[in-house]
Parts: structure tokens; sequence; C-alpha cells
């Protein structure tokens, strides 16, 4: 399961702050929606089918981009746990 | 109830330390039509990626030099020149406004000539005439610049043999304050030379010198520059008529006047620094005016701009191939035009768009070329929207030198299509095939078969 | 009497180690007797402190880089103008001058007002002009030129004798005393600022500076002289003093009598051993040590602005001589809240 790191703060307008770091970072809206879902517990699945629902996107691109966001966290150091590896 | 468009999901750092290069983040506002027709179509039509010329813009920048040059000075002629941008439809426009042909080679010549240029409107420029195409232009009367003393022996030896009297200018090169002093091309100003050629000329009495030519370098942001290199160019003719009695038919101050894109290392854009023709006018005719020159013998003023006629007019439109994360986190935006379509991205920071409506944010891309080669970066870290596989791009003002210098590689080069006076595309350069590439070769026997 | 109201808009809100002029100019401004100035500021980076001065600045938008371009600039101004109806627009960045300029046509039918110098004036004053100018006005400068590539200064290294400064378009100089040095700096400046490179004769000799302001008309509004009395590894002063002197504010009254400056002006002289001023540098706006001739009396922002709206303003006569000043720095607390605000929507 994905989990966002405990230091981090995440404000409504996506603006991201690691207490352990002093980082700070942006999220677009589609990144804030992805990192919320991912804080609520989702898993994968539970993602996708929200973003399936709201937005013109295929399950394929979506895996894709998600995938792809998610590496970016943990590059960032934002989040750990393994998730669907 | 209507889904909403998706955007790619990205984090990135705020930026909390050193300066960055960006402030705030600028929206680049995305370019879906060329002159009312929509990029996407053309692309769908015609391919990816894709050369799109256009005819409206190319008459509307050239009628806009005209008018400066012309506003101010009594006797103008535009010369096109062809290593600009030689396909044929792009030449056929320039000539349709008036403009002679300037060519630098016998192919350019040739083609001149195969698009109906009359000869005697033909200006040959250039170190590299052989003897044939000399022997062509002194008996199509073409307008012969004679670049050094040993293509100047050779035309008075032609002259003499053919017993023809060729039209001949002098390119003369010459210190205008900027750097680098194009001394390569011509005789020196400075040192006498350029002096030198003239009397030269004049003591053969087989030539008719009917013109001084000059073309002081590339991408000239300095109307300075030109002023005083009308000003030493006119010097030349009063001296000329002093001596000899002879008024010339025109002076040519060449080109280089910069286009508005961006020279890579400047730190204000083009668009920002580029002077208007109004600039490069009034620095030239007045440089031509204020000199000695006689008011009822003011030579034509001829003017073989190229680049900042046709480069507003040239877009590259395309397809991104992927997106992909380097190993420092930055986006990598990979398209399916490289350096080889687009010479000029080796010293341009080309203005790129997106063609779809994409939301504002930005992240730190380079944008790479389709070729398996680390030198293609088609531009370095710029602040670009997020866009998708399968998204499509246009890049600005590439109408100038990518069409004569672009470099078959690994795949073909593209349909070039010209939209008419009303934005209908014309293919006016077809994509290349394997045949097209296969009939240039030959092979040997004894390599046509093999066994594996 | 009551004071005019005014709203400012002004960038340069970097009051870091190497401090642009935003915030000295500012204090001017707040403490005038005749204006009520409402300061809005313009920042590039999420932290310039400025930003984050809520006594001096009352609201601060984040503005593309003048390298984005005039469209860009304008259209931000733009919007900044629909909130707060800014009616006096003051660059305190060398390298924004040349963007507002531009752009001063378009500002000013939107009812903003500049006071700059003409794009002649700020031209022919770059460092890359300087021995040309120094020859048109009469004025000594250090044997200097430009070069585009190491290579290019190869070519014309014999004219010169180590050491040497080399220095950037806008900002940045530094002394070298080899070629190896000339190379490193050239790199390392033409990296941040692009080219040309100047490369100039180093005049040994006390740094002296005079900040003033012409009306455009050839007239000095204000000058004052002032010596660095400390300069920090940056070459910034740490500390500084008024001087009394007859050479210095004549050169100021020629070169403006001459030029017809229009705006603020930062001279940077050289006085050598044997007392001759060589003009080292001319910085189109006020400097960051401005604050000391308001304090000496000469509030030269407040006539700025007085000039930019297109009121009289009588030259100031005198100034006190010997008024010191002494940089400090200052650990503000910030709100994180705030920070985020700026690095997220771009005002606060």
């Amino acid at each position: 399961m994905l989990k966002i790191k405990n230091n981090i703060a995440i404000s409504d307008s996506g603006f991201v702050f690691d207490a352990r770091t002093g980082d700070s970072f942006t999220l677009n809206t589609t990144g804030l929606e992805i990192v919320q879902l991912i804080k609520e517990g989702k898993d994968y699945q539970g993602v996708l089918q929200v973003f399936l629902d709201k937005y013109e996107v295929d399950p394929e691109s979506f895996e894709r981009y998600y995938l792809d966001f998610v590496a970016t966290l943990k590059h960032m150091n934002l989040i750990e746990g393994n998730g669907e590896d | 109830m209507s889904k909403l468009t998706f955007e790619r999901p990205i984090i990135q750092r705020v930026n909390a330390g050193l300066p960055s290069k960006y402030g705030i983040p600028r929206r680049l506002e995305p370019i879906s039509h060329i002159d009312g027709s929509s990029i996407r179509s053309l692309l769908e039509e015609f391919g990816s990626p894709l050369f799109v010329l256009s005819e409206q813009t190319i008459r509307k920048t050239y009628r806009e030099a005209y008018r400066a040059f012309s506003s101010r000075y009594p006797n103008v002629q535009f010369s096109w020149s062809y290593k600009t941008n030689y396909l044929n439809a792009v030449c056929n426009i320039f000539h349709q406004e008036g403009a002679w042909a300037e060519v630098v080679s016998g192919f350019e010549y040739h083609k001149a000539l195969e698009n109906g240029v009359p000869g005697e409107l033909i200006i040959f420029n250039g170190p590299d005439k052989s003897i044939e195409d000399l022997k062509l232009a002194i008996s199509n009367n073409s307008l012969i610049h004679i670049d050094h003393f040993d293509e100047l022996y050779d035309i008075i030896h032609l002259s003499r043999e053919m017993n023809e009297r060729p039209k001949v200018a002098i390119r003369v090169n010459m210190d205008v304050g900027i750097y680098p002093i194009w001394d390569r091309f011509g005789f020196n100003y400075e040192n006498g030379e350029a002096w030198d050629a003239i009397n030269r000329v004049m003591a053969s009495k087989t030539l008719d010198l009917i013109g001084l030519h000059t073309h002081i370098g590339t991408y000239i942001l300095s109307t300075e520059a030109y002023r005083i290199a009308a000003g030493k160019l006119a010097s030349l003719a009063v001296k000329l008529e002093k001596k000899y009695g002879l008024a010339l038919k025109y002076i040519d101050m060449g080109g280089g006047f910069a286009s508005k894109n961006t020279l890579r290392g400047a730190y204000y854009p083009g668009t920002d620094t580029a002077p208007s023709f109004d600039d490069f006018a009034e620095a030239i005719t007045s440089g031509l005016m204020s000199s000695e020159i006689k008011p009822d013998h003011l030579p034509m003023l001829v003017l073989e701009t190229g680049r900042a006629l046709i480069d507003e007019a040239g877009y590259l439109a395309g397809t991104v191939l992927a997106t992909k994360r380097l190993s420092d986190g930055r986006r990598a935006t990979i398209i399916d035009a490289g350096v080889n379509l687009l010479f000029t991205s080796f010293w341009y920071d080309h203005d790129i768009r997106p063609v779809e409506i994409v939301s504002d944010q930005t992240e730190d891309t380079t944008l790479y070329g389709p070729l398996c080669m680390n030198i293609d970066v088609v531009r370095g870290n710029l602040m670009f929207p997020l866009l998708k596989k399968g998204d499509h791009y246009v890049i600005r003002r590439v109408g100038a030198y990518n069409n004569t210098q672009w470099l078959q590689f690994i795949t073909f080069r593209p349909n070039v299509v010209m939209l008419d006076m009303k934005g209908k595309p014309h293919l006016i350069r077809r994509r290349e095939s394997l045949e097209t590439i296969n009939s240039q070769e030959e092979i040997p026997d004894h390599l046509k078969n093999f066994n594996l | 009497m009551e004071k005019i109201k005014v709203t400012v808009a002004l960038s340069g809100l970097n009051n870091i180690d190497s401090p642009g002029p935003g915030i000295p100019v500012i204090r001017g401004l707040k403490e005038s007797r005749v204006l009520d100035v409402r300061v809005v500021g313009l920042a590039y980076e999420n932290l310039e402190p400025g930003i984050y001065m809520h006594d001096l600045v009352d609201k601060t938008y984040k503005v593309p880089y003048p390298s984005d371009g005039v469209e860009p600039f304008l259209d931000r101004i733009r919007y900044i103008h629909q909130v707060e109806n800014i009616q006096v627009l003051v660059p305190n960045f060398d390298s924004e001058l040349f963007t507002v300029m531009k752009s001063e046509k378009v500002l000013h039918e939107l009812g903003i007002n500049t006071f700059l110098p003409t794009l002649q004036q700020f031209e022919e004053r770059h460092k890359s002009n300087l021995p040309e100018y120094g020859k048109k006005y009469g004025v000594k400068v250090p044997y200097s030129d430009t070069v585009a590539s190491i290579h290019d200064f190869l070519k014309i290294q014999d004219q010169f004798e180590y050491p040497v400064v080399v220095k950037g378009k806008f900002y940045d100089a530094y002394i070298a005393y080899d070629l190896e040095q000339v190379s490193i700096y050239f790199h390392k400046i033409a990296a941040k600022w692009g080219l040309p490179i100047v490369i100039q004769e180093f005049v040994r000799g006390t740094e002296v500076n005079v900040v003033a302001l012409g009306d455009g008309r050839g007239n000095v509004v204000g000058a004052v002289p002032m010596r660095k009395t400390y300069i920090t590894d940056k070459g910034k002063g740490w500390g500084g003093i008024t001087l009394q002197d007859q050479d210095m504010m004549d050169l100021t009254q020629k070169i403006f009598s001459q030029t017809h400056w229009r705006g603020g002006m930062e001279l940077e002289l050289i006085r050598t051993k044997s007392n001759e001023l060589y003009m080292i540098e001319i910085n189109p706006r006020l400097p960051a040590w401005v604050y000391l001739a308001v304090a000496a009396g000469q509030n030269l922002p407040e006539a700025l602005v007085l000039l930019a709206l297109g009121k009289e303003v009588n030259p100031f006569e005198g100034y006190e001589v010997g008024k010191m000043f002494i940089r400090y720095s200052y650990d503000m607390i910030c709100d994180l809240k705030e920070f985020e605000h700026f690095s997220t929507r771009g005002e606060v």
C-alpha cells in the first residue's frame, strides 16, 4: 500500500511541505487529487475508478501517467510503501 | 455530464533557493490555426511532422519591407536570396511581388532560370562560380558580383574570349563596428583593396561596372552598422564618379537583417530586440542620402534580405512521441522533428507552442528530436506545458534556411505545404520516399546479392 | 498640507547581501512629506525579503523575467493595474529597463507613469560603449573592449595589462590577474547574462560614487557623492559616507547637461592617486545606497515619483556632508502560509 509520509503537510491549494527536509512543492489539480486519494487510503484501482468517472481518460494512459507520477513522488521522498509493485 | 479534460499529474519543487530563470511561469498561448487552417487537420491530411508556409505572411512581410524602403528612397529593388529558401513556390511569390533572384551557385542560378527569371535580373554572388557558370551568366547578361581577384581575372579573360561585355559589381567587405567582420567575402574597403579592384575593372575596358555590393554579416541587430556600410559604399561611388565620370546603376546592401527569432545566449527575446524594416531602411537610406552622391545620380538601392522576409512565414508542426523523466527528475519530451529538419535550433531558442489548449501548468522540459543522437536537442530547459503522447506542437519562425539546409537522416524529409491567400493548403514539396533516396544509388554487380 | 495619494509599483525587493534598490527607494517614499504612497511590490523570486516586509510593501505580485519579453511583462502589468490602479512604475533593475522603455507607450496609455532615460541615452552608456561615450562627452574612462569569446580576447590581449576587469552586460565584474582567470570569469558571466563581455583596463584608486537624478532637460535635480568605507567580497558597500567634492559634482553636472539624462543614475568613479576621476560605469537607475541621500537631505525617490507624475520639482540645494550608512542584516521571521501563498498564487 502506498502511503504519504508522516511529516508531509498538504494544503488545498496543492502546496506540499515536507517538515523533515524543509522542502516545499506544488501539485497541479490532478496531482493533488491523486495525492488526496492515496491519503484517504485508496489503492490504484480506487484512484483509477475516480479518474475514469471524472475525466476524459482511458485506463491505459492513466496507468502510465499515474506510475510516472508516483515514481516522481518517490524520487522526491514523499511516499513510502511498495504499492502495487 | 461531460467529463473533464485530463491533465498529466505533476509535482514540482518550489524554488526556495537561488534565483531561477523563470519568475512567474509564463503561459504559452497555444497556436491551433495558421491563416485559419487547423494545424491538427493539416497534420492528419499531410502527415507529421509538416512544414507549413504562409503565403499571406510572405506577401505581407515583403510589402512591409518594400514600403519601408521605397517610402524613403526613390529607386528600390529587392532580390530574393535563394539560399534562404529555394522552394520554387516560395521563390515565385517573391518574383510575383517584383523581386529579382539572388543566387550563389550554379544550381541556384539554374533554379532561378527555370522559375522563369530573366537572366539579366539574376544577381550571381558568392565565391563559387565555375567557368561554365560564368560563361552562362555572361551570355545571359546576368549581374555578376565579383568576390576575389582570381574571379575578376577569369571574367576579364572570358570577356575577351567571348567578345562580350559582362555586367559586374564589386563585392566589398568593411569594418562597420560589429563582430565578426565578414572579411572572407569580397574586397576589403579599409585597406584599399576594393578601390584597387574597381580600378582593375575600369582598366580592363571590357567589363561594365554597374554596381557595388556589400553584405556585412548575418542576424545583425545594429542598424547603425548599415548606416556606416551605406556611407562607405557611397564614398566609393563618389570616388568612382570623380575619377571615371561613371555613375553606378546600383548599390546592393545585401541582407543580414535579424528576424524575430531569439539567438541562443541572448538575454532579451528577438521579438523585443530585432529592429523593424523601418529602422533598417532609415539607417541605410540616410547613409546614402547624406553621402556626396549627387541627388540626380542616386543609384538604385538593391536589397537581398532573406531571413527577415521569410522566417516568420514558416512553421514546423508535429506530434509528441513520448514524455519521460530524466535521471535528475527533469522532464524530457520527445517530438517527431529533430535537428536534421530544424537546423536553426542550433543557434535559436525557437518559439515552440502547443497546438491544443492546455492548462496553465508548465514544467521544466527539454525537447528532444527523434534521432538516435545525443545532439538532437530542439530546445533545452524551457518551461513547457504538460503535453502527452499524441499531442501536437508547432514551432514558429522556421521559414529561413531550414528548407535549404535540412538533412535526410534515418527517415524521409517531410511534406511541405503552403497555405494560399485563403488559407487553403497546397503541397509544394512531396515527402521523400524510399524510392527517392534509392534512385540516386548504384549497386555494383558483385554487391547485388547475398545469402543470409 | 494634504499629502498626494499615489500608488507606486516597483521592483528590486531583494534586500539581501547584494541588495536591490527597491527597499531603500520605498523607505524614501514612505518618509515623504508630500506623498502618501501605497507600495505595490514586483518580485521575481519567492524569497525576496521585501515580499514579507509588510510595513514597507503593501502588496507584492510575482512578475515574469524581462528575458521573457515585452508581451508577457505587459500582460502581467495589465492584470496588476486592474487591481491596483498603478500611477507610477519604478523599475529598479538594469535588466528591466529595456523592457519597460519598450513598453512605455502602452504603459502611458494605461495611465501608468514612468520617469526613465530615453532608449538612446540608455544604449549609449552601455559598458560596451564606454570608450565612445567618454570621447563624446569629454569624460575620462578606462580603456575597454568588447569580446564575444575567449578567442576574441586573445586577439586583443596585447592592448591590456593585467589585472583587467571582466564585466557582464548588466551586472557582475571581476578582477582577473591572468588569462586563466579571464576565461573563468568570462564563462561565469556569459552563462548568467549572455554576451558580449566587456574587458576593461583596471584603474587603480579609490572607488567613489554619485547618486543623481536628472529632469531630462539637462538639469540635475539632486546629486550626492559618496565613498564606500567598506566593501564586501561581493563588491557591495557595507558602509559609506557622503563627501564634499566639487570635482565629482562638476563631472555630474557636465554629464547631465550634455546628455539630458532623464531619471535616476549612479555614477561609478575611480579617483586615482594623481587625483584624476575616471568614470568606470553609469548605472541607469537609483542605487541600493540611495537612502543615504535621503538621510542627507535629498529625497531622490520622492522627487523621481513627483517628476513621473508631471509635477515641477525644485532642485535640491545641498546635503549633509559626513552622513554615514552602515548596512546590517536582520533575520525576519516569516509565515510559511505567506510563502505558500506567494509561491502558488503569485501574490501576497
